[in-house]
């Protein structure tokens, strides 16, 4: 299928799709969408000299190409593979990646990556290989002022019995309106287990939309943290389908809205096969005139008896312009299966905050004592150390600026 | 998994018990829809001009709206010209006093368990009898007037009361408000009306019962109730239909005004035929109910939903004034084909408003059983608290249960808790029972009766027991 006759179709969803109910769709209609037509070497010089980046193995993506010469490809373990996806293609060696398959046509943006996203990171994995260290994907965009959005596919394949870490960072070099569509597309092989970080912060000026799928195996681990922190409408959506029983994926967020921004999270879990176990459990601290969005499904197929599902999520509004919007969807079509869910929307707690101020904690710091508490509990969530210091880091740089 | 035990099965195969269907001498417009027929029904009933011309209204933006497919739900396509949208029992000449009624009307009400006879009535409940499209009597309307309080039918209330018909009809729900409602508008035959004056705390319960009798008909009533400052009203409200084959169209509105410091508590027990085990026939049920709820007034909704094949209701709280309480309890049971798309809207305006929503909702057989429920916090409702429980009970491999809750929050002092929880009854919870000298019907009940018991304590006395009977006869034979 020609790219035209992929895209040319394409219907953009509006206020009334479930899953795009509280997005800024007027913004979103001026991103424009191609294939990746800017060569890095027309990057201006110094622009992505401060990306952030982990130690160890890295793939820099920029407007949706791999910058080979600022990326580590090359492992020193055995079996780990970590390449370029075009560079890949064109030697073969990626035939058999997984998730190639022509996207359901029901979302416009998915189709729009499928069809430009023709570069980003590779990674293999292969059976019984255990990698520490991990690895880290940025992916960067440049704006070129004229609402151009860069299109990545990640590939993440996990073969039986391994396990890996992969951190996935969405920045820009420059703060005019732009944005990036980024698709990661997991599979996790029996018994495989990733721990997947999803770092969102572009600048407010820009649109992030980012969808995580993941096939998951018997007895598969897949935990994903996902910090959704940056851009005018930053978007995380994970699909996570638990094929193989006895399966499980944990899921845990955390979006910090000011400005006007709206994050929003949109997470289906969906319950295939026997014995799965499932967790969701999603924050939001929202200040200034920003908007959370939480939009979590747990579907439960029939003939998945045993499932053990749970979801929650939480949110704390700063500010009296402050929107929470909360959607925590059960959809059971088994017997034999116990789910939960729970929401809340609540502000600070005055009785704590009186506490922490009677005990000489001055107002500001005791606001930020019970921000970072709250948002902590997920942070603290990420099992790799030094991710979790880098992503603390991260957060707690972007509160001082 | 072991299957199904057999007890389970038959429990799940109960009877619908108020299948009967009564000759009466229907008067019955032909099938179709056009402004004619609006036309035909505001003049049978000798409408007032202001009244059709809200009709028509109502009907064009019928015309220009589509049917809504949000929700959860299966739904062969509604013919809407294939409908009747006027059919009334043949009135004798005058209607001076209940002995008047019609002997066959009064005793297809009294195989219902509905006595019509005031000096029969084992409770205080005065009640307004529906059939199809028209209001055939109203019990104990000396006693209420006595009180000030007025509670007849709509029709009536049309011409004996027209300024405060006028002043409320489509206050609360407008006709626009969606393609149901606006049907709705346009052709509502009959309901009921209500009225209590300042300060008068009535002194009975109220009751419509509404009987869907003709074939190919839809019933379209509306229930007004206005509850003026300091009063207080409890609201009852039942219906059951004939077993037909083809499906029957039921949209109804129902809406409520409770002005400062008022309260209503309006209960409905829902038992519209279901159709049969294949999802044949059974009544289509599309209500809309909404409240709006003054400084300091309380809205409360019950409700025990076992029939109709589809349930499409959101009884709704719009909590306009200051310090103002909205409740919903609600059981819903879907068995065999039976599908329920059901909620709540809280709609938090005022400050330091309030509302609880509990939802018990259970599947049995094919049933699918969805929650849907909206809490709305605009930015003025400082201090507003809202919690939500909703709970699914799965018995049998076959049914499904969705909960779909929405949350908007726009005031940071609002607070807003939602708790769910789905389960199953399974076997080993039977089997411990049973080991302790229950039959397994007795312990599907007990089971069933613990899950629903916040939601039943809500109901009047005589509605309580009617519901626990009513949800172990629909769960006959089903227990799994």
């Amino acid at each position: 299928m020609t790219t035209d006759s992929l895209t040319s179709n394409v219907v953009l969803p509006t206020k009334r799709d479930e899953a795009w109910r509280y997005a800024p769709h007027r913004t979103l209609a001026e991103l424009s969408f191609g294939p990746p037509n800017g060569s890095i070497a027309s990057v201006p010089a110094g622009l992505l000299d401060d990306i952030p980046v982990l130690d160890g193995l890295c793939v820099v993506v920029v407007n949706g190409i791999v910058d080979v010469g600022r990326s580590r490809l090359h492992s020193l373990v055995r079996g780990v593979t970590v390449s370029s996806r075009a560079a890949a293609l064109a030697t073969d060696r990626a035939a058999s990646t997984p998730g190639d398959e022509t996207p359901s046509p029901t979302d416009a943006y998915v189709v729009l990556n499928a069809a430009y996203g023709v570069d980003g990171a590779l990674i293999e994995i292969e059976p019984g290989v255990v990698l520490d260290e991990p690895i880290h994907v940025v992916d960067i965009s440049i704006p070129d002022h004229l609402g151009g959005a860069s299109c990545a596919r990640t590939h993440i394949h996990l073969g039986a019995g391994s396990s890996a870490t992969v951190v996935e960072t969405r920045i820009s070099a420059g703060s005019g309106f732009g944005g990036s569509n980024v698709c990661t597309l997991v599979s996790l092989d029996d018994g495989a287990e990733l721990e997947h970080v999803v770092l969102q912060d572009l600048p407010s000026s820009q649109v992030h939309l980012g969808r995580v799928e993941v096939d998951q195996a018997t007895r598969s681990t897949f935990r994903a943290r996902s910090f959704n922190t940056g851009g005018a409408y930053g978007r995380l959506e994970y699909h996570v389908v638990l094929r193989g029983p006895e399966a499980s994926a944990d899921l845990a967020g955390l979006y910090l809205g000011s400005g006007e921004q709206v994050l929003d999270q949109q997470v289906t879990v969906v319950h295939a096969a026997e014995n799965c176990v499932s967790r969701q459990a999603f924050r939001g601290v929202l200040d200034d005139e920003s908007t959370g969005v939480f939009n979590g499904g747990i579907d439960v197929r029939p003939g998945a008896d045993g499932t053990d599902a749970s979801q929650s999520n939480d949110n704390l509004l700063l500010s009296v312009r402050a929107e929470a919007n909360t959607q925590p969807r059960l959809e059971i079509l088994a017997d034999e299966v116990s789910c939960t869910h729970g929401a809340t929307v609540g502000r600070l707690d005055d009785d704590a905050l009186y506490y922490l101020r009677s005990r000489g904690v001055r107002a500001e710091g005791a606001r930020r004592l019970l921000i970072d508490g709250f948002a902590n509990q997920i942070v603290e969530q990420v099992g790799a150390g030094p991710v979790r210091a880098w992503i603390s880091h991260r957060l707690g740089y972007r509160d001082d600026g | 998994m072991t299957s199904q035990s057999p007890v389970i099965e038959e429990l799940l195969d109960g009877s619908y018990e108020y299948g009967f269907s009564t000759d009466l001498d229907t008067d019955i417009a032909p099938p179709g829809l056009n402004e004619d027929v609006v036309r035909l029904i505001s003049a049978k009933k000798g409408e007032p001009e202001w009244l059709l011309e809200w009709r028509l209204k109502a009907f064009a933006a019928w015309q220009a709206m589509d049917e809504p497919d949000w929700a959860k739900l299966d739904i062969e396509p509604i013919d809407y010209q294939s409908i009747s949208y006027w059919a009334a029992p043949k009135p004798k000449p005058t209607l001076d006093s209940m002995d008047d009624v019609d002997p066959e009307i009064r005793e297809m009400f009294d195989k219902l368990g509905i006595p019509l006879h005031e000096q029969k009535m084992l409770s205080n409940v005065a009640i307004d009898a529906v059939v199809d499209s028209v209001s055939v009597t109203t019990t104990f309307k000396a006693t209420l007037a006595e009180a000030g309080v007025i509670f007849c039918s709509f029709s009536e209330a049309v011409r004996e009361h027209p300024d405060l018909v006028r002043e409320h009809l489509g206050s609360v729900v407008p006709f626009r408000d969606n393609y149901f409602a606006a049907l709705n508008s346009a052709v509502f035959s009959d309901g009921s009306f209500c009225y209590i004056p300042t300060g008068v705390r009535c002194p009975m319960e109220l009751s419509t019962y509404f009987r869907i009798n003709s074939q190919n008909t839809g019933q379209f009533e509306r229930t007004l109730i206005v509850a003026e400052d300091d009063s207080y009203v409890s609201y009852l409200e039942g219906c059951t239909a004939p077993m037909r084959d083809e499906n029957q169209l039921h949209a109804a509105v129902v809406e409520l005004v409770a002005k400062d410091r008022a309260t209503i508590k309006y209960s409905t027990v829902q038992n519209w035929y279901p159709g049969d085990d294949n999802g044949v026939g059974g009544i289509y049920n599309f209500v809309t109910k909404r409240g709006r709820a003054h400084t300091d007034a309380k809205i409360s909704w019950t409700q025990v939903e076992t029939g109709s094949a589809i349930t499409w209701k959101y009884p709704s709280v719009i909590l306009q004034g200051d310090r103002s309480v909205g409740e919903f309890y609600s059981v819903a049971l879907s068995n065999k084909r039976q599908q329920a798309d059901t909620g709540t809207k809280m709609v938090h305006i005022g400050a330091d408003t309030s509302s609880t929503v509990i939802s018990k909702g259970i599947s049995a057989g094919h049933g699918r059983n969805t929650y849907r429920g909206l809490v709305k916090m605009l930015r003025s409702a400082d201090n507003a608290r809202n919690y939500t429980q909703c709970d699914s009970l799965l018995i049998g491999k076959e049914c499904a249960a969705n909960t779909i809750p929405y949350i908007e929050v726009k005031n940071p002092t609002g607070q807003v808790e939602h708790e769910a929880s789905t389960s199953t009854v399974g076997e080993d919870q039977l089997y411990y029972c049973r080991q302790r000298g229950m039959t397994e019907e007795d312990a599907m009940a007990m089971i069933v009766n613990g899950f629903c018991r916040e939601v039943f304590g809500e109901l009047p006395m005589e509605f309580a027991v009617e519901a626990q009977r009513l949800l172990s006869v629909s769960l006959e034979g089903s227990v799994g």
